[in-house]
């Protein structure tokens, strides 16, 4: 289980990214006060610019004044400017790197990576979200194939830069591997992919079970007993959720089932999942966890792992904290920066460290 | 069935809070549950055009009397720091009587106030800045110390944070020159020290006796004498006195509670 502070939206991690690209640190909670965190005045004008420049909304100063936690910062924003950034959010938007884009976990969004949209990484990060979060949207991507259309459709759509590294985290890894193929099939400069902890070990699963699973994840992280031998009831589920803590987001149950629709799919559309080498930059990222023993029982194919997939440039980078832990591991975070700075360089295998070895002694 | 019937004050509270201070101060927190959802909240720092020219007190005390005056004649004005001369000049210009006037850790700024709020803004935004970089604006006319103040923020601004878009650095500036605007009007010479009504000190401030209907010095630092409901009752001690005594025709004494 994650101990640090996960934000719930993606305002939330837009703001959490600028708010610690600010002051230095995140925010650790929803209570969280800009101005008790040691941010002055001219933090706040640095802030408000910031995600004036991030959202594309013209957020007054005041707000910050009026709304001074991070909880009430991006409560309103997301009620002044509902649907700011749509389906490529701008985590941070200037730096001096090629620009870093975020491609979404099972989640189906950037939450839980807001940190890379802070310091270290000095570059523009960009999120993709992905298609039916918003219930308006329709139903998700089935496939990987449909899934990396949509992502590349959206780029086109949003004009975004053609010079790219992708990250994702976990399975989103999968699907930034896949969509740096179909970029660089239409002519994209993929700098690199960057794994963050993204196992190969992908049982077969179809939209329900993995939906379900989620849900199961969802209950137990909220300490709510399901009855045993039944199907877990989204809707009691999504209504004892929502009955905790402050200020829940999902008010809605259509927002809710969107989750895990989308999650559900994601992890049907990797099922089985074996990737073709690349001729693209790759670097793992990688913790002892990384590879979920009920995953590895529960998958029935041969797996070849990352390093021995004959990738044409690899580098494997051990990560000394677990998997929920390294998304916020300062260390971990410089790494990847500094793996992204090589590759800009042009200084492959000079500055890097030896392969599999921890970059961060 | 007979007997006494209670009257519910229904008349609002004026709140006057400044809305830029770094941490904020509130009263909020300590205002009885039925006068939070009935109050007026002033920030003296919205004065119009307060951010370009100097006011006096008096006419700032116009304008807001004039702006809440749809709401009727409040029960009672809230203050702290350097808004009790305004306070006091509201009060006095708002109609109707027995307003009460209960005052947090006042303050009167002296004639060296505006160059400390200076130096404060100026640290701020760079903290490795010397003292003797920044402009002396004591003794300057209101106005003339207004207008070096901005211009030195403004520069400031732009050295500490030059990729800051025109429009944030402009917001930021103009809450700071309203903020030094209001303290020249209050530091304003002055022939007698205003006359408070009640007065609530936290550990961290003083207040003569006789300048005031009354003082309560409490044992909360100021952070829990504005974040804490621990002084509720107090409050609500406070704001039934004026209404007793106005009852009875008697004039208000004055009166010390340590």
């Amino acid at each position: 289980m994650q101990s640090h502070f996960v934000e719930r939206d993606a305002t939330e991690a837009v703001v959490a990214a600028q708010w610690s690209r600010v002051l230095g640190r995140p925010p650790v909670s929803l209570d969280t006060d800009f101005f008790g965190s040691g941010g002055s005045s001219l933090h706040a004008a640095k802030l408000v610019s910031a995600l004036r420049s991030a959202l594309g909304t013209r957020i007054p100063l005041k707000t910050l004044f009026e709304a001074s936690t991070f909880g009430a910062l991006s409560a309103r924003i997301r009620n002044d400017t509902p649907g700011s950034g749509g389906r490529l959010l701008t985590l941070n938007p200037s730096g001096t790197g090629t620009p870093l884009l975020l491609v979404p976990a099972a989640s189906g969004g950037v939450i839980g990576l807001h940190r890379f949209g802070g310091d270290p990484i000095d570059r523009p990060v960009l999120g993709l979200q992905a298609r039916g979060l918003d219930p308006a949207e329709g139903e998700p991507c089935g496939t990987t194939a449909e899934i990396v259309d949509d992502f590349i459709g959206v780029l086109e759509k949003a004009d975004a830069p053609r010079s790219l590294h992708l990250a994702g985290y976990c399975v989103g890894g999968i699907l930034a591997y896949e969509l740096a193929a179909g970029l660089r099939l239409r002519g994209w400069d993929v700098r690199s992919v960057l794994l963050l902890n993204t196992s190969l070990y992908c049982p077969p699963l179809s939209v329900s079970d993995a939906a379900r699973e989620k849900l199961v994840s969802v209950a137990a992280e909220a300490g709510i007993a399901l009855p045993e031998g039944e199907e877990p009831d989204a809707a009691a589920v999504f209504k004892a959720v929502s009955s905790q803590g402050p200020d829940p987001i999902e008010a809605d149950f259509a927002e809710f089932e969107a989750g895990l629709r989308v999650f559900g799919s994601v992890g049907a559309a990797v099922s089985g999942y074996v990737p073709a080498p690349g001729d693209f930059a790759v670097r793992l990222f990688s913790t002892d966890d990384r590879d979920d023993p009920s995953d590895i029982e529960r998958t029935a194919h041969p797996v070849t792992d990352w390093p021995d997939l004959g990738l044409a440039d690899y580098r494997q980078y051990h990560v000394p904290v677990d998997h929920f832990e390294m998304i916020v591991h300062e260390p971990t975070l410089k790494a990847v920066e500094d793996a992204m700075k090589d590759i800009d360089d042009g200084r492959r295998g000079q500055s890097e460290p030896r392969e599999d070895s921890s970059p961060y002694a | 069935m007979s007997g006494s019937t209670t009257t519910i004050d229904a008349r609002p509270v004026v709140v006057i809070e400044f809305g830029n201070e770094i941490p904020p101060r509130s009263f909020d927190p300590v205002l009885p549950p039925e006068l939070y959802e009935n109050r007026l909240r002033i920030d003296p720092l919205r004065y119009p055009q307060l951010a370009e020219q100097v006011p006096d007190l008096a006419a700032q005390a116009r304008h807001w009397a004039a702006e809440i005056s749809a709401a009727g004649s409040p029960r009672a004005v809230f203050a702290y720091c350097s808004a009790a001369e305004l306070a006091t000049l509201l009060v006095d210009e708002l109609p109707g009587s027995g307003i009460a006037l209960i005052v947090f850790d006042p303050a009167v700024p002296g004639p060296g106030t505006p160059q400390e709020l200076l130096l404060d803004l100026a640290l701020g935004m760079d903290d490795t800045l010397a003292p003797s970089e920044v402009p002396d604006i004591t003794g300057l006319p209101a106005s003339e110390a207004l207008r070096l103040a901005s211009s030195f923020l403004r520069s400031l601004v732009t050295r500490a944070a030059p990729d800051l878009d025109d429009e944030i650095a402009a917001e930021l500036t103009e809450g700071q020159r309203a903020w030094l605007g209001f303290t020249l009007s209050a530091a304003a010479e002055r022939s007698a020290q205003p006359k408070l009504g009640r007065v609530v000190l936290s550990t961290d401030s003083e207040w003569a006796e006789a300048d005031a209907c009354s003082v309560h010095r409490t044992e909360l630092n100021v952070r829990d004498l504005f974040g804490t409901p621990a002084v509720t009752p107090l409050v609500a001690e406070l704001l039934s006195a004026p209404a007793a005594e106005e009852a009875l025709g008697e004039e208000e004494p004055c009166s010390r509670t340590s």
